[in-house]
């Protein structure tokens, strides 16, 4: 049952791990399997963006899903509002369901094309119980927070541009007024000016409505603007988190290093040292013995060759999986 | 004015004047570039950015005349090694098409073949041009994937494109690409879809390609930070024109057009956690009709009377180019470009 709710955060896991089996192989009696995310533990506390950013394939996607039991985990304990719904089947979700929402990365595929706005958001009101009126009620508000204009909702997705989209997404997904939220890569197909607006309007939201977010990116300075914490993945593990300024300023694993060093910087005269990593990010299926960043790091040891290295606080929930800190 | 100098300017590898290209679609015509000037010195790497639609790649293809003709009008020149492109029979442009001037784009798959190995693709590309023996192209090949960092060539050679990440699929593209030493390589949008990391290794590559073999570059991206860190000059577009080119630096030292302007100030900086970011109202326009006001004014915070005439292109500083009626009064240090 539930710990004390005023201090449960509003999602926690732990030691998640979701592996998934490869096709069988050639010559080959056991399949192999891909682990996409590989003992994760994190939690999220009311009225916080918690960010999660790597490059594709490092288990951003998934992770998202296991934490909404979309699909369940292999091994690992999930926590919503202090509620273990480790393992629950669909049925038994059911009364957790409009609590959570997700929110994708590509706006024209979230609606479906032959239905009106006013209909997509409807429909989720009226899936949950919601009254007419107090459905129709509850529309009107979000579209005034979204700032769109209420004739938009009679337009089809195909009237719309990808920004005006991505904020009626937003809307849909608080018709429920919902207690957490996954918005995986929101901006990540966005031009900038647009991804501006869009970002502005989750701080606004955020601010107004209090609401507790797991925003996935692939973009460093994206998750630091707008997160008030970031876990850096890498091949299915968290390699560096903590509070994101205190992160952003003094970053310490190797491979956020590098990946910040990456980024190509919209200012000539900044003078960097430039990180270049070698090779291709190789699959979750072999992953390397030792840490798992060894193939590719530039201060890898012996020592990272035989051990993986488990996060270690390094003082106000920094915290850092490397050998050499 | 008549332009019949089929030389480009001094120094220009290729000059692009008043190109327009309009193109018939079921719902109409589509005024997609309504004169285009650009010019790409020789060597140099010149970066193209502005939002989706607006024309980069368009501009981009009809450099190539990669069009279908009968669904698209084009005026205007396009200047490039003492011919005008625009003017060339088919024959003619064939043997201009990646020999002189190769492009690369976002998705290597779309122009790689699956079923053929990769080595024997750059191979092929090198017999068709050059008209080589095997033995000859497949020395070649082996050359160009170590120089494009495909290591070990003689183990990637044989591999197919499946078995290639992204990063080093673009790598064989851009090895094909450069095979037959082209004056200009067009890159269009080379790295969007990869990770940043790869990224960096791909413009790296590009960089140094370009100064080894004197080579330009048209580089196509909506990134900003490509344009800081490999681009020596750059041309913003907008609804199908160049609002603004300049030196790399002067775009971020002294952005003069409002739209410029406004797409560098909605990037996310580094130390602003929280801070309400820039942003450009509504979204550019749709290019069903031509009109003569300056096509940006519909979004446009400095909009006045005078942006009802579309703004002429004027010289602002040296190499500082801005198409903007409000820029040209508050940010000229030069003299006017047309009179
Ligand atoms: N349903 C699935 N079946 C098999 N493999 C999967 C599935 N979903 C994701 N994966 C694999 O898991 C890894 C992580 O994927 P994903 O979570 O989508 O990463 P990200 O979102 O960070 O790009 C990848 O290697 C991907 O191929
Ligand atoms: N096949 C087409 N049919 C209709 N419009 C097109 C077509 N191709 C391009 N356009 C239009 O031409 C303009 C320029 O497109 P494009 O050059 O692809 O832009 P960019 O590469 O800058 O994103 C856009 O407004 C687009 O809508
Ligand atoms: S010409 Fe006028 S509308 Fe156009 S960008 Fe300049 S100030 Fe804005
Ligand atoms: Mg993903
Ligand atoms: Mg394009």
């Amino acid at each position: 049952m539930a710990e004390n709710l005023r201090e449960s955060p509003v999602i926690r896991a732990e030691h998640l791990k979701k592996y998934f089996p490869t096709d069988k192989e050639f010559l080959r009696k056991s399949s192999r399997v891909l682990k996409a995310v590989d003992d994760v533990s994190l939690s999220i506390e009311k009225g916080e963006i918690m960010g999660i950013v790597g490059e594709s394939g490092c288990g951003k996607s998934t992770l998202g899903r296991v934490l909404l039991n979309l699909t369940p985990a292999t091994d690992g304990k999930l926590f919503f509002q202090g509620d273990d719904i480790t393992g629950l089947n669909p049925r038994a979700m059911k009364p957790y369901r409009p609590r959570m929402q997700m929110i994708f990365q590509n706006p024209f595929a979230s609606f479906n094309p032959k239905q009106r706005i006013a209909r997509a958001l409807w429909e989720v009101g009226r899936v949950h119980g919601m009254s007419a009126d107090a459905a129709r009620a509850r529309i009107g508000e979000l579209m005034d927070m979204v700032h769109l204009p209420l004739e938009m909702l009679e337009r089809s997705p195909a009237e719309l541009s990808g920004g005006q989209l991505q904020r009626l997404a937003i809307a849909r997904a608080l018709v429920l007024n919902p207690d957490f939220i996954v918005a995986d890569e929101p901006v990540s197909a966005l031009d900038v000016s647009v991804q501006a607006q869009i970002l502005n309007l989750i701080m606004e939201l955020r601010a107004r409505l209090h609401m507790t977010m797991l925003f996935i990116s692939h973009e460093m300075t994206v998750v630091e603007h707008i997160c008030d914490r970031v876990a850096v993945m890498y091949l299915g593990r968290i390699v560096e988190t903590g509070p994101t300024e205190a992160l952003f300023s003094n970053l310490m694993h190797p491979y956020a290093q590098a990946l910040v060093s990456a980024i190509p910087r919209a200012d000539p005269d900044e003078v960097k040292a430039r990180i270049v990593l070698e090779g291709d990010i190789p699959s979750a299926i072999d992953l390397p013995a030792g840490c798992r960043f060894s193939s590719r790091c530039p201060r890898c040891t012996e020592e990272c060759l035989r051990s993986e290295p488990e996060l270690v606080d390094t003082g106000h929930g920094h915290l850092v999986a490397c050998h050499h800190i | 004015m008549a332009h019949d100098r089929t030389n480009a300017a001094p120094g220009a590898l290729l000059e692009i004047r008043d190109l327009k290209v309009d193109l018939m679609t079921v719902r109409g015509i589509v005024y997609a570039l309504d004169g285009v000037n650009l010019t790409v010195g020789a060597g140099e790497i010149h970066g193209v950015v502005g939002e989706s639609g607006c024309g980069k790649s368009m501009t981009a293809k009809s450099i190539l005349r990669l069009h279908d003709p009968r669904r698209c009008r084009t005026t205007g020149e396009i200047l490039f090694e003492g011919r005008d492109l625009n003017r060339l029979s088919r024959r003619e442009m064939e043997k201009v098409r990646g020999k002189r001037i190769s492009m690369i784009f976002q998705d290597p798959m779309v122009s790689l073949n699956p079923l053929i190995c990769v080595g024997e693709q750059i191979a092929e590309t090198i017999r068709q041009h050059e008209g080589c023996s095997k033995g000859v192209s497949r020395q070649r090949t082996l050359q160009l994937l170590s120089q494009v960092g495909i290591m070990p060539p003689e183990k990637r050679y044989g591999q197919y494109p499946f078995e290639l990440s992204g990063g080093l699929q673009q790598r064989v593209m851009i090895a094909i690409a450069i095979a037959c030493n082209p004056a200009l390589l067009i890159a269009d949008e080379p790295t969007t879809a990869l990770d940043v990391t790869i990224q960096a290794q791909v413009l790296e590559l590009l960089k140094r390609l370009s100064g080894e073999m004197a080579m330009s570059i048209l580089l196509i991206t909506h990134n900003f930070g490509i344009v800081a860190e490999v681009c020596d000059r750059v041309s913003v577009m907008y609804a199908g024109r160049v609002v603004e080119t300049a030196d790399a630096r002067t775009i971020f030292r002294n952005p003069c057009h409002p739209y410029t302007r406004g797409l560098i100030d909605s990037i996310p900086r580094p130390g602003a956690r929280g801070e309400a970011l820039h942003t450009i109202p509504g979204a550019p326009p749709q290019l069903y009709d031509r009109s003569d006001a300056c096509p940006y004014m519909a979004r446009c915070p400095h909009a006045a009377g005078v942006c009802d005439a579309r703004p002429e292109a004027v010289e602002v500083e040296p190499g500082h180019i801005v198409s903007c009626h409000i820029a040209a009064c508050h940010c000229v240090k030069g003299g006017m470009l047309h009179g």
